[in-house]
């Protein structure tokens, strides 16, 4: 399962493959993220990435995360 | 059903699996580039063997229809980059060629070449700087005069 909703979708998990998301990036977008409480970890080939938010919905909220990471990526390459 | 398409419309999502041969990674992060107003995009799988890119669209509740024409537009979307790249692969050389020689010519439409040549000497003259102190020297014996043919009438050519 890459986005696991719980706790009636106030804390999302997202797994991001490291094969196609670079950590540098990742980790830059985490820095960006305000709102809500970000738990990072990594196994053997995922980054276990934690969103936890009363505001809004985690589940939209991971989602628009990992676009943020794919436009990152995007406008980082050539 | 189309092949590599997996449809799961009581999620409101769908997994379009590619070939990493046939559409580079470069061009997945591309065609879903495209597509990052419309639906949220997860990627997954072996970038040697299978690349997997989980769809789930921005709108609510769309049907098998709706969401089996946004899987088909990113496929799409990848083929349009795919033809890209190799195009730009192809045309590097002469972009190359072209920018080198762009970069290695600095003329204008007036140059002259006789003419910066001419401006070269004068620059070089005037920073040139001739002494101000007088130059009369002495000639007891009369002879720091300037040579015309009228004073050689008389005289003989020395032979040889």
């Amino acid at each position: 399962m890459l986005l696991e909703v719980k706790e009636d979708g106030k804390k999302a998990t997202l797994n991001l493959s490291k094969a196609f998301y670079p950590r540098k990036i990742v980790n830059k977008a985490l820095k960006e993220v305000k709102g809500a409480k970000i738990t990072k970890k990594e196994s053997g080939r995922y980054f276990h990435i934690t969103m936890k938010t009363e505001a809004v919905s985690a589940e939209k909220l991971t989602l628009e995360f990992c676009n943020y990471v794919l436009s990152l990526i995007k406008g980082a390459s050539p | 059903m189309v092949h590599g398409i997996e449809l799961f419309p009581d999620k409101n999502e769908a997994i379009l699996s590619i070939n990493p041969k046939v559409f580079p990674l470069e061009v997945v992060y591309a065609a879903c580039y495209v597509l990052l107003d419309r639906a949220y995009f997860i990627l997954d799988g072996d970038p040697q063997k299978e690349i997997k890119i989980l769809i789930k669209p921005k709108e609510e509740a769309l049907s098998r229809k709706k969401l089996e024409s946004l899987a088909l537009k990113l496929h799409d979307e990848l083929i349009n980059y795919a033809a890209y790249a190799i195009q730009a692969a192809r045309n590097q050389p002469i972009r190359e060629a072209i920018i080198k020689r762009a970069l290695a010519t600095n003329l204008t439409e007036n140059y002259c070449p006789q003419c910066a040549e001419e401006e070269n000497i004068k620059e070089k003259a005037a920073d040139i700087k001739m002494p101000t102190d007088d130059l009369f020297i002495d000639d007891p014996e009369g002879i720091a005069k300037p040579w015309t043919p009228e004073k050689a009438k008389g005289l003989k050519k020395p032979k040889g």
